[in-house]
């Protein structure tokens, strides 16, 4: 799975939720970072990563920005993105969903539903 | 910090007071911009001025406009919200800042400073102009937030009129600086734009200290002239958001007339440079 996230507190807080549970995160500081490490991970059924958690305040790169470039390239176009938010208000949520996220959740992350999030959202 | 109005109330008077309510609920409602703690005086002021703007006689007109016509809005947060800004405004804060807390942000490899409720971006350049001054701009990324996005657009542009770079460089003077303002902007046509490579490490975003969360660790807060417009609560809350976001250790600055003592977080922080209004989260702060 790849966490985008450029804070290394919540870098932090995800990974020790994930790992844990048998997730192996690759972690990507902005969108720039992000693209590439999707073109590394190759592509269809082979592919390693198969969710993106993404921040949306980064530099270099914003998510809503990385989030429309993955939806541009036909072969990550199923690829479950759960866009990870400071903000509050369901017009700003609508944002996260119309630049390409599958779902969103609002920080501060609670992991419960961070978890079930991803249990939905993760290809069997 | 308060601004609350204390005279005798007319009839009138408490129509108004009622379509004040009426009109911040419906903004909530429809455009989820959160005025409902804002407090009251300064906000009625600029209200009565947006009536004569909108040409309506009530707040309830102006509500009829805003809730049926989708362009109101935008221009009306221009009025909710005071854009007055100015380039190392209060040259001393700058100064004290140069004196006393970038020798400790210094010991860190890489740094994050939020300037929360940036307006037009005078203050992040500001800091951004004072870090490249001071050696540390490559390894700090700023956070420029506020929650009208015309001001932020007009800060990512950087664009200044020409008129306002006098002031903007006597203050940058007194604020200690060594070089001239004139390195880092190109004037021409009655505008100044200033460098590029200022803005490489700055993200500006739209985020509401009444609304929204933390969004990173950082080491510096700003928060100048934004506290005023607020009732107590939402003092509070935004104080408590910038306790969660600085580090142990870390630093917040307010504006001139701001002050913690009255806050239910004025215990998390010791005084700096208490006429600068610099504090340090303490130690045992959670
Ligand atoms: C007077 S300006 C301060 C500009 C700059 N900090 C300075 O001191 O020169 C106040 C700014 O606070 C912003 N603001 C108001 N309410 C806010 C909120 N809830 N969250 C973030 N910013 C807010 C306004 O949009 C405005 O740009």
């Amino acid at each position: 799975m790849l966490v985008v996230e450029d804070d290394v507190r919540n870098v932090f807080a995800l990974t020790s939720v994930l790992e844990p549970r048998g997730a192996t995160v690759e972690i990507a500081r902005n969108g720039l970072e992000a693209l590439a490490a999707l073109e590394r991970s190759g592509k269809g059924a082979g592919a390693n990563i198969d969710l993106v958690l993404m921040d949306i305040m980064m530099p270099e790169m914003d998510g809503f920005t990385a989030m429309r470039e993955i939806r541009k390239r036909g072969e990550w176009k199923k690829l479950p993105i759960i866009a990870l938010t400071a903000k509050a208000m369901r017009d700003d949520q609508e944002k996260c969903l119309a630049a390409g996220a599958n779902d969103y959740i609002a920080k501060p992350l609670d992991v419960e539903k961070l978890l079930s999030l991803i249990r939905v959202w993760m290809p069997k | 910090m308060t601004d609350r109005d204390s005279s005798a109330e007319s009839p009138a008077d408490r129509s108004f007071e009622i379509e004040l309510k009426l009109l911040i609920d419906a903004i909530y409602l429809k455009y989820h911009y959160d005025f409902r703690e804002y407090a009251g005086a300064s906000l009625k002021r600029r209200l009565l001025a947006a009536l004569e703007r909108f040409d309506c006689a009530t707040l309830s007109q102006l509500q009829d406009r805003l809730l049926h016509d989708t362009e109101v809005f935008p221009q009306l947060l221009d009025y909710l919200t005071v854009q007055v800004s100015e380039m190392f405004r209060d040259p001393d804060y700058f100064l004290a800042l140069r004196q006393t807390v970038i020798p400790m942000l210094r010991t860190y490899p890489s740094l994050k400073i939020w300037v929360a409720g940036c307006s037009t971006g005078e203050e992040v350049y500001s800091f951004a102009i004072l870090l490249r001054e001071e050696g540390l701009l490559d390894r700090t990324l700023i956070y420029a937030t506020d929650i009208n996005t015309n001001a932020l657009a007009r800060a990512a542009a950087g664009v200044y009129s020409v008129d306002r770079i006098a002031g903007f460089t006597d203050n940058h003077r007194r604020s200690g600086a060594r070089n001239s303002l004139s390195d880092y902007y190109t004037a021409a046509y009655g505008r100044a734009m200033f460098d590029k490579s200022l803005r490489k490490n700055i993200v500006f975003s739209d985020h509401s200290l009444a609304t929204d969360s933390v969004f990173a660790e950082v080491q510096l807060v700003s928060c100048r002239n934004v506290l005023i417009y607020f009732n107590r609560e939402l003092q509070d809350r935004a104080l408590g958001l910038f306790s969660d976001a600085l580090c142990r250790k870390g630093f917040l600055g307010l504006g001139s007339k701001e002050s913690l003592r009255f806050s239910r977080h004025a215990d998390a922080f010791a005084d700096l440079v208490r006429e600068q209004r610099l504090f340090q989260k303490q130690d045992f702060a959670a």
